[in-house]
């Protein structure tokens, strides 16, 4: 098999074939109209030839390289058909994808990642006169193309390969339409922006992350000393470090009339935008967890964009015109319409042990005064001793049991003759205002037994780290969400009043929605709102063992 | 000693008083290692028959390499001279047992630590000079990242070792097929590789650094990052002498520990020289060496950076970056005991 990136020294270069394809593009074109006119078809004439040599190789080379070998069937698809002209060595197309690729790192991707320069040799040494080694680059161009489409468009990894706890569908990615569609396209660039992940959550982090490595350019940040907590009012001689910082991120005035060391004023108010940002608390005052996010260098912020946005790239495409959105490193759940953040309330999401997994799915119902079954592993290890030494106290709090449809009271059995192994019964806790899903669940049924409800506990929602949960997410102002879910699902009829009253009632109550509603559990440390961009912390540990993967590192490391 | 004649002896005196009495005879029937070597003035280091940056004779036919520097560290610590050294190149299956003859007094000639050959011989791998993995080298135009990107490859591999398993459990794992052409001699796996024969060829990384130096363009070829076994690599010596194995273990550890200290060859006679001096003058009465061996050692090879980078290094042909035998305080995992 003749193997061009093998050897092939470098020749004294035909114009004949396609000049403005290969190498000097279009500076060598002749210039005379009939030296065109010739050329010109004579330069259709070698196109022709060359992609039938593509299509004897795709039909019946035995081994072609990996990249065209994994692929063989739908290039040899596309070439085959009427209109599959070739796509790189036409017109000045393959210098165009050099291009693109090189500049892979605009979509957080990494140009290292994909061959530019062997490629660039490839048209280099390439020989006019051997149509089939011509046939096997025009071939490698396509796997190139196919390979980092793929990446932009779905991303570089399984998800579940980087973390079992990912359970969104593995989506593939259309080669076919791809090719079919970069024939189509006048500009290489009206393509690969269409195989972007389509979202505007996608396009603000590719304009941060432009932002941001424009910032990394110009120096990044200096580090601000660590020292005493700094509040407003006060005078330090770090003022002028944090004014510097904040500088360059937060709007601070950085040449401010007034004493230098005086820590007031409009700093007070980068401050706090900064504290917003980084989903600390908002009170200006300048504490250690403050500093420390400060002086998380430039790179790592970057690297937390890139993540964040190749995690787009997993997500389905079509979010849906009306959706919910949890975001479980952000702490919160938004309810979106046409684009439009409706809603954004604080959730409690899974601790790093019981994490809450990521997936996407449909919320098909409600259900007001929820009860809440104790889950049978935890009803016999942590429950039995309770219900043997002080039934009572279990049924002051509503829980009953529940055998086949009889249902008893806990007082009402002698326990001692159960245990493990033998505990024919459900615990259940009836609705009430000591039910652990408090008012209202919102069921998105599915393997991971996790869903949306509210909670008797409010303690949880005033601190800004809120990783307290088995797995489910408890929302903060859960009535107001069951109406607006409601709503947004098709049912009419219902306002607060009708909430609060069947609430009220405490009997359990289930409310179908006409039209699923797309729920999207997603865990993204980055994003870009009102307040500029957003950093939280790698609360699962997730962020760490994506770029060990992007690396190459064995994830358990 | 001889495997053969400790099991004959054993054999022979298996009453109730023969134990201790063939231990007797055991330490009787030879002075130690350290003892023959100095009598025999050049210490006999087993090495690769040619191994890229490892152990290989250059054009002047000078035995160079990681694994010869280390063979050149223990005979500075004993001689203080690195030339001491006669070197045995000895192939992989003749190795070990090279070793349980007493052919050689070390071994250090890139192999691999496994409970096997540690407790299922007679041998005693001292710790690992070198972390070493089994991985993938593609040509740079295919533009993979990932041996998972490999499916319905074929792989050249030299037969004969457990590379061929290794990988075919991992693209198993993994739900990729692949086919494998396997190669008795390297020279053969590399040149259907360099012919187009084989999308991709499988061996221990740094193996594959020399592989790649060897082709007709180097910079064509792309070591991918994933490794995909763990091939922890050290000098091994006999088990019977625990003298020795204290020698040979702790010269690892003091061009480890001299690296972490910032003992170099150029600092041992300078700044660093009451450091090293120190360091030295504590260890060398007990391993049964003079207080200034340290500082003869580094000041002689080097400390283990010093080796890595002259052997295999960035600026050598092959190419390699320190990764994980990067010092545990510099983002690696090489870690020594310290010297106190």
């Amino acid at each position: 098999m003749h193997r061009p990136f093998s050897s092939a020294p470098l020749r004294p270069f035909a114009i004949r074939l396609c000049a403005a394809a290969l190498l000097t593009f279009a500076t060598l074109l002749p210039t005379g109209p009939a030296a065109q006119a010739a050329t010109v078809q004579e330069r259709q004439r070698n196109l022709a030839v060359i992609r039938i040599n593509a299509i004897d190789l795709l039909a019946r080379e035995k081994r072609l390289p990996l990249p065209i070998q994994q692929r063989r069937d739908v290039l040899r698809a596309y070439y085959e058909e009427q209109a599959g002209e070739l796509l790189w060595l036409r017109d000045d197309r393959a210098e165009a994808l050099v291009a693109i690729l090189n500049d892979a790192g605009a979509d957080g991707l990494r140009p290292d990642d994909y061959p530019t320069g062997q490629l660039l040799s490839l048209m280099q040494h390439a020989d006019p006169e051997d149509v089939r080694g011509l046939a096997l680059i025009e071939l490698f161009f396509s796997a190139a193309f196919l390979e980092y489409s793929a990446d932009l468009s779905v991303g570089r990894f399984l998800p579940s390969k980087v973390d079992p706890n990912f359970f969104l569908k593995t989506r593939t990615f259309d080669q076919a339409a791809a090719l079919q569609a970069v024939a189509k396209v006048e500009d290489l660039d009206d393509f690969f922006d269409a195989a972007q992940p389509p979202s505007s959550y996608y396009a603000s982090l590719r304009g941060a992350l432009a932002q941001y490595r424009e910032l990394q350019v110009e120096g990044g940040w200096d580090l601000v000393p660590l020292g005493p907590t700094l509040k407003p009012g006060m005078t330090d001689p770090r003022v002028a470090a944090i004014r510097d910082r904040l500088a360059t991120t937060d709007g601070a005035d950085p040449a401010p009339t007034g004493g230098a060391e005086a820590y007031d004023g409009e700093l007070v108010k980068a401050v706090e935008r900064f504290q917003a940002r980084h989903g600390l608390d908002v009170d200006g005052v300048v504490g250690p967890a403050a500093l420390v996010a400060m002086n998380v260098p430039i790179e790592d912020r970057i690297a937390e964009i890139e993540l964040a946005m190749e995690r787009w790239r997993w997500m389905p495409r079509d979010l849906g015109q009306q959706y919910l959105m949890v975001n479980i490193a952000g702490f919160e759940l938004r309810r979106v319409k046409d684009g439009q953040a409706e809603e954004r309330m604080s959730v409690v999401v899974g601790k790093p042990y019981s994490r809450t997994p990521v997936f996407s799915d449909q919320v098909r119902y409600i259900e007001l005064n929820p009860y809440w079954t104790v889950p049978s592993g935890i009803a016999v290890k942590e429950e039995l001793g309770k219900l043997r030494s002080n039934p009572g106290g279990l049924s002051s709090q509503g829980f009953q049991a529940v055998r086949g449809k009889d249902v008893y009271d806990l007082t009402s059995i002698n326990w001692a003759n159960y245990g493990p192994g033998n505990f024919p019964f459900q615990l259940r806790q009836q609705p009430g205002p000591k039910n652990a899903l408090g008012r209202v669940k919102f069921m998105f049924p599915n393997e991971h037994d996790v869903y949306l409800h509210d909670t008797p506990s409010r303690a949880a929602f005033s601190k800004a780290e809120r990783a307290f949960s088995h797995g489910c997410i408890r929302l903060s102002r859960p009535l107001e969400l069951a109406l607006q879910v409601l709503t947004a699902g098709g049912i009419s009829g219902w306002n607060m009043d009708r909430i609060n009253q069947v609430v009220a009632t405490q009997k359990n109550t289930v409310v179908k929605l006409a039209a699923p509603l797309p729920i999207h559990l997603t865990y993204l440390t980055a994003w870009v709102d009102e307040d500029g961009v957003n950093f939280r912390k790698d609360i699962y540990n997730q962020d760490a063992k994506l770029l060990a993967a992007l690396d190459g590192k064995a994830l358990a490391w | 000693m001889k495997l053969p004649s400790l099991s004959a002896r054993l054999s022979a005196c298996a009453t109730t008083l023969g134990l201790l009495l063939a231990a007797a005879l055991g330490s009787q029937a030879t002075a130690g290692t350290l003892e023959d070597v100095k009598a025999r003035g050049t210490l006999v280091c087993g090495v690769s028959e040619g191994l890229g940056g490892f152990s290989e004779k250059d054009g002047q036919g000078t035995w160079r390499g990681f694994d010869v520097d280390f063979c050149k560290a223990v005979a500075l610590a004993i001689f203080a001279d690195a030339g001491k050294v006669e070197y045995v190149p000895l192939s992989a299956t003749d190795r070990f047992k090279a070793l349980t003859d007493g052919k050689v007094d070390l071994l250090s000639r890139n192999s691999t630590w496994t409970l096997s050959r540690d407790a299922g011989q007679s041998l005693e791998f001292v710790g690992v000079s070198y972390f070493d993995g089994q991985g993938f080298m593609v040509p740079a135009l295919y533009g993979a990242t990932s041996p998972l990107q490999l499916n319905g490859a074929t792989v050249c591999v030299v037969s004969g070792t457990t590379t061929q398993d290794n990988a075919a459990a991992y693209f198993e794992r993994a739900g990729l097929k692949v086919s494998f052409l396997p190669f008795a001699e390297r020279q053969d796996a590399r040149k259907a590789y360099a012919d187009g024969k084989c999308d991709a060829y499988t061996a221990d990384r740094s193996a594959l650094a020399g592989e790649r130096a060897e082709l007709p363009k180097p910079d064509d070829h792309i070591i991918l990052k994933d490794v995909i076994s763990k091939e922890p690599l050290g000098p091994v010596v006999r088990d019977d002498d625990p003298k020795w194995v204290n020698l040979v273990r702790w010269v690892l550890f003091g061009l480890i520990d001299a690296e972490e200290a910032g003992l170099s060859s150029a600092s041992v006679g300078a700044d660093k020289a009451q450091d090293a001096g120190l360091l030295g003058a504590l260890s060398g009465p007990p391993l049964g060496l003079p207080d200034v061996w340290l500082t003869r050692v580094i000041g002689g090879v080097g400390n283990i950076g010093e080796i890595f980078e002259r052997n295999l290094g960035e600026d050598t042909p092959m190419q390699l970056s320190r990764g994980i035998n990067a010092l545990w305080t510099q983002g690696g995992i090489l870690y020594a005991p310290p010297i106190q």
